[in-house]
């Protein structure tokens, strides 16, 4: 084996493009570059940390998935607050679409729209998750759109348009499971 | 039902002819509603065709519907390896009987008899591992199904949860039966043990091992898949309850979300950051590849004011009616030539000259003084000055 980690660390650019973008790279994606590039950072993990580190980039890793983030504070608190707020909608919008939505899971964006239309829920959830788009197919194809742009899914099939949830949706997930509701409020909060 | 089939001939023969019913009935056996007249269309609209299965209890008329008799949905069921029932009772009536028979033989004086019973304890065995190998199978597949089929997560952890006991009887029963091959009745397979009953029974007992190893490998699934639901749940739940606080504008209050979000800086929650790079100007100065795209770039950029200048309307059609104006005017080239070609000075050749038109005096001096001043390159100009009249010139040559 070679000494130097760079010569070991064959992706940093290609890495680097998708994470500094606000990317994840999942385990399970379909995409074999994505796979190459999971088992590279996972292969040389610290090499990896230790080089982007250098460029103000930590390579954050999760349950099957790789994503950067920062030590310094380059976005204010509210808009954080913003964005957490937004994935709470979008996710709670899933995972009434379906309970079991989350990695490996195989969904068409027409069965999300089927479910809006016979589903009095999910068809209130939908009108108010963009302020821009009311149409049930603009909804559900621009949720799409955004959690493909984060690499949260990926299309497994042109044909028929199916899409798998990859694994860095247990980002979310974990998100979600690391807020803490006040132990007083939680007996208000109907079931 | 008033009658019976007489002969198997006669069942393949009456199920043969309605084939085309029995084969949709079935398909649609989840659904429950078999409309009579959609029944009729499919036996050439003969109503004693269906009446002749009525009577024969192959399907049963609930008023407006059709329903396949339940003798005959299991049978299919079992032929085809489509069951969803797992029936563990079975297995425990081969136990039963392979105890009976056992019991039997050994009590059993007469040969012939006594050979019957063993056949009959053959045929249980047989049938235990069958059994129980297809009720493994068939709870496999029962359990990836309702894993991934079914939406409500309350019915699929009930479902999966009464998988599990199933799992655990049919292991019961595996134990139960490895227990009486090898314990419960060792005077029988002592006495009995001729080659075809010991290739039966090692048989029976390496089919009892493979399921109960499946069986292993089921648990472990249906616990993993037990896990899952039960994540999913917890994250559903939470997100609900998040969505509501954060509905009621209470999410920050009742939330350590400020916090937790204040110490997180995730590079997905930043805006699309562009890069923006400056070129290398050595690099362009030097590389082939920047020269081609600097000159497709400068095709671009010429191409670009093509069509979108400005255009001047058209000229009115008055303009350009003849409107010819003729100005008599000398033409000093003309003049020019001729004195470079003569020997004279420039004033006497001016002055002298046979111009095309009158020219008085005055315009000769002006001529005199245009000529001199335009082609001064080609003059000589003499420091003598002479006068004629009123005037004082110099002398000028051609040079």
């Amino acid at each position: 084996m070679p000494d130097n980690p760079l010569s070991i660390m064959k992706y940093t650019e290609e890495i680097f493009n998708i994470l500094s973008k606000g990317g994840f790279i999942s385990s399970n994606s379909i995409s074999t570059q994505m796979k190459r590039y999971y088992d590279a950072i996972e292969e040389g993990l610290s090499d990896y940390y230790d080089y982007y580190k250098g460029i103000g980039f930590y390579l954050e890793s999760g349950d099957g998935y790789y994503y950067f983030s920062r030590r310094e504070v380059k976005v204010d608190l509210e808009r954080k607050l913003e964005a957490a707020q937004r994935w709470i909608d979008y996710l709670s919008f899933l995972k009434t679409f379906h309970s079991a939505f989350g990695p490996g899971f195989l969904f068409r964006a027409a069965d999300i729209e089927i479910q809006i239309s016979c589903d009095m829920e999910l068809k209130e959830k939908a009108s108010k998750l963009f302020s821009d788009k009311k149409k049930h197919d603009e909804v559900v194809s621009k949720l799409i759109s955004e959690l493909e742009k984060m690499g949260l899914v990926e299309k497994e099939n042109e044909l028929d348009g199916t899409y798998k949830v990859l694994t860095a949706f247990h980002y979310l997930e974990d998100l979600i499971n690391s807020i803490t509701i006040a132990e007083e409020v939680q007996d208000e909060i109907p079931e | 039902m008033n009658h019976t089939f007489r002969s198997i001939e006669e069942l393949v023969k009456s199920l043969d002819r309605e084939k085309e019913l029995l084969k949709e009935m079935f398909s649609k056996r989840k659904s429950l509603s078999f409309r009579y007249d959609y029944a009729l269309a499919m036996t050439e609209y003969k109503e004693e065709r269906i009446r002749f299965l009525i009577d024969y209890g192959v399907i049963r008329d609930t008023g407006d519907f059709l329903e396949m008799e339940d003798i005959y949905l299991k049978f299919f069921e079992d032929v085809l390896e489509v069951n969803e029932e797992i029936n563990v009772s079975f297995v425990q009536e081969y136990l039963t009987q392979l105890n009976e028979n056992i019991d039997y033989y050994l009590k059993e004086t007469n040969e012939q008899r006594k050979y019957n019973y063993q056949r009959e304890v053959k045929r249980c065995l047989k049938n235990i591992a069958l059994t129980t190998v297809r009720n493994v199978m068939d709870l496999k597949r029962n359990m990836d199904n309702t894993y991934k089929n079914e939406p409500n997560y309350q019915i699929k952890k009930a479902k999966l949860v009464r998988l599990d006991e199933k799992r655990n009887n049919i292991a019961l029963l595996i134990r139960k039966s490895e227990e009486l091959l090898d314990h419960q009745q060792p005077t029988f397979f002592h006495v009995a043990m001729d080659v075809q009953m010991r290739n039966v029974v090692s048989d029976v007992k390496l089919q009892l091992n493979d399921s109960y190893h499946n069986l292993l490998e089921i648990q472990k699934q249906i616990i993993h898949y037990l896990n899952l639901i039960d994540y999913q749940n917890r994250i559903f739940e939470k997100v609900k309850k998040l969505k509501y606080l954060s509905e009621q504008f209470l999410l920050e209050e009742n939330t350590n979300i400020r916090q937790l979000m204040s110490q997180k800086n995730p590079v997905w929650i930043e805006p699309q950051a562009s890069y923006r790079i400056k070129l290398s100007i050595d690099t362009l100065r030097t590389s082939d590849e920047a020269f081609e795209l600097i000159k497709k770039l400068a095709n671009r950029q010429k191409n670009k004011f093509k069509g979108s200048r400005l255009l001047a309307e058209a000229i009115p059609e008055g303009y350009l009616n003849a409107q010819a104006q003729q100005i008599d005017t000398v033409n000093l080239q003309e003049v020019h030539n001729a004195f470079m070609a003569s020997g004279n000075h420039l004033f006497y050749f001016v002055i002298n000259y046979k111009y095309r038109k009158r020219v008085d005096l005055n315009e000769r001096l002006v001529y005199f003084c245009q000529l001199a001043s335009q082609y001064a390159d080609e003059l000589l100009f003499t420091d003598c000055y002479e006068t004629s009249g009123e005037v004082e010139y110099p002398l000028i040559y051609a040079r």
